[in-house]
């Protein structure tokens, strides 16, 4: 495994175009962290409204942050639309170049290959989860006016919901690029099936909507039910979310793993 | 007595096992696409040491064949062994190969490509910076792979078939693109490697390159195996030679009484021979100069592989 690991930062260390992805992710995350409380701001100062100065205390106050920003940084069609970019470029690249067969030639099995790509959208899902993690820990502190151990810690399970997501979503633009192995058609697809997911939900049995792909990798963290909506509007219909589900994981996870499955299956079978 | 018997045998038979050192054998090895079979039931025998030849026009299956012996390409039916054990990847590790065309990383220096290769074979890495010397890229190793010349590239690919001294070299077409210096350096590599014991299997649609530094030959001809066998029996030692003199009907009455032509044609005021063995210009222009003939053209007609096919196929 560590053999895989190492190849792949071979490969990517030094390659200029993904530290310029990966730059342009960190910037959109870090902006739209540290940049909406001024926005908050902003606003409360134009609208005179009351709540949209609480908004600001509510959204980033331990523990809520947790799950707040996890999950506006889990969004299907937000930042980490570029991680999913990078993941299908790493992975288009060794088509375009042919070094897939390169690889093989000197001596990686298919299955390893499938392999170091599994351990790259590992390492991506941990960094992520870490940058978040560090976002969290720097704003919340800075936000909370008390803070105790239990408002600090009771929702910082929401990160394994955070890794586990990016990890799915990873997988799911993994399988994409191996299918498609032309970079711009993946990408591509990577921001039309999610739309398309939208209308086919539409059109299916009421209850099926969180067993499609997309849905399923982005359902552990759904709607955040912070003490805000509560504060506002009781009444409110939506699909609020108080805690993590372990079906939610169970369903994710099976995704991920239908995703490894179909890439492997295509891999092997394939001439490369 | 009996014992002895056996024991005769058996040793014997080691022996006999040892002596026809066997590297990789192909059985009926087959590969369609849709209705063309591009590889048709191939059987192939290739003992350690030799340098094998795999000669065919472009598009008779050559680098599919070689695809199929790396992994990369699926076959149909048919199977093959390295080194008398079934194929897998570690397998793959003792061999150097190139297929079609040079694949680097192009945003990686060409030395970061010999170190990523270097890493997947499981080397230490230590004769990098050699090859690369040998190669003579040493000026060059730190510049991007996407900034190379062909020739450069062909030859980065070269360099990193021979790290860490694998048992097998595959060469798929090597010379192709490449100008006659390139064509001459790659050609002394081959023999270099090939003296030092090394198995080499290269494809080529070039009948001269095989000639020049093969052992052994198969011809593929639409995917089938038409001949193999070593280059001496199996491409016939002939060349076609051009030559004209002042004085044609004396150097016509020569030609006639010689033991070394086979065949003799008029074309354009000149004649053209088939030898029946390989002579070299310098020797055939002080065989007529000694009859007092002196010739005003002489040269070797290079046959193209189509035409010797059908001269193959006739003979058969």
């Amino acid at each position: 495994m560590m053999k895989l690991i190492q190849l792949e930062l071979r490969k990517i260390i030094p390659y200029r175009m993904f530290w310029i992805m990966t730059a342009i992710y960190l910037l959109s995350l870090l902006f739209f962290f540290y940049g909406l409380p001024s926005l908050i701001d902003y606003f409360s100062l134009k609208t005179n409204v009351s709540e949209v100065k609480l908004l600001k205390n509510f959204i980033y106050t331990f523990p809520d942050i947790w799950q707040n920003l996890t999950w506006a940084a889990s969004l299907r069609f937000f930042i980490k639309i570029f991680l999913g970019i990078i993941m299908v470029i790493l992975v288009t690249n060794e088509y375009s170049f042919l070094t897939i067969r390169s690889n093989i030639i000197n001596g990686l099995s298919r299955t390893d290959f499938l392999l170091s790509k599994v351990y790259l959208a590992v390492m991506f899902s941990l960094a992520a989860t870490f940058l978040v993690f560090i976002t969290v820990l720097a704003l919340g502190l800075s936000y909370s006016p008390t803070l105790t151990w239990h408002a600090f810690s009771s929702k910082m399970i929401f990160l394994t919901g955070y890794f586990t997501e990016i990890l799915a979503y990873l997988l799911f633009a993994m399988m994409v690029s191996i299918l498609l192995k032309r970079t711009g058609i993946a990408i591509g697809l990577l921001f039309v099936y999610p739309i398309v997911e939208l209308i086919i939900q539409q059109k299916i049995p009421s209850g099926m909507e969180p067993y499609l792909p997309v849905n399923a990798i982005n359902h552990i963290l759904r709607t955040p039910n912070t003490s805000l909506i509560e504060y506002k509007s009781p009444e409110f219909t939506i699909d609020l979310q108080t805690g993590l589900h372990i079906q939610d994981f169970a369903v994710a996870l099976l995704y991920a793993a239908l995703f490894i499955g179909v890439s492997l299956w295509v891999i092997r079978r394939r001439d490369i | 007595m009996f014992l002895q018997v056996i024991r005769f045998i058996f040793t014997n038979t080691q022996y006999f096992y040892r002596l026809k050192d066997i590297v990789l054998s192909i059985r009926q090895l087959t590969k369609r696409y849709g209705a063309i079979t591009a590889v048709d039931h191939l059987d192939l025998e290739i003992e350690r040491g030799s340098v094998f030849g795999i000669l065919g026009p472009n598009g008779s299956g050559k680098t599919t064949t070689l695809g199929m012996l790396l992994d990369v390409v699926r076959p149909d039916a048919g199977s093959f062994s390295w080194f008398g054990s079934l194929p897998d990847k570690t397998q793959r590790k003792r061999i150097g190969a190139i297929l079609e065309v040079p694949l680097f990383y192009p945003y990686l220096t060409g030395r970061q490509n010999l170190e990523l290769i270097s890493s997947i074979k499981e080397l230490p890495g230590d004769d990098i910076d050699k090859a690369l010397e040998r190669a003579g890229l040493a000026d060059r190793k730190h510049s991007r792979f996407r900034t190379y010349s062909l020739g450069m590239k062909q030859r980065l690919a070269v360099a990193a078939t021979l790290l860490g001294q694998p048992e097998v070299l595959i060469l798929d077409e090597p010379t192709n693109g490449l100008d006659p210096k390139g064509i001459s350096e790659i050609r002394d590599i081959i023999l270099k490697v090939a003296s030092e014991g090394v198995t080499i299997i290269l494809a080529s649609h070039i009948l001269d390159e095989v000639q020049k530094t093969c052992s052994h030959v198969a011809v593929l001809e639409n995917g089938k195996k038409i001949f193999s066998g070593p280059v001496a029996e199996v491409l016939n030692n002939s060349q076609w030679i051009e030559l004209s003199a002042d004085t044609m009907d004396k150097l016509d009455l020569t030609l006639r009484n010689t033991d070394f032509v086979e065949n003799i044609q008029e074309e354009n005021e000149m004649y053209i021979i088939k030898t029946n063995k390989p002579v070299s210009l310098s020797d055939l222009n002080k065989f007529f100069y000694d009859r007092g003939i002196i010739l005003n053209h002489l040269a070797i007609r290079k046959q193209s592989l189509e035409k010797y096919f059908l001269e193959l196929l006739e003979k058969s």
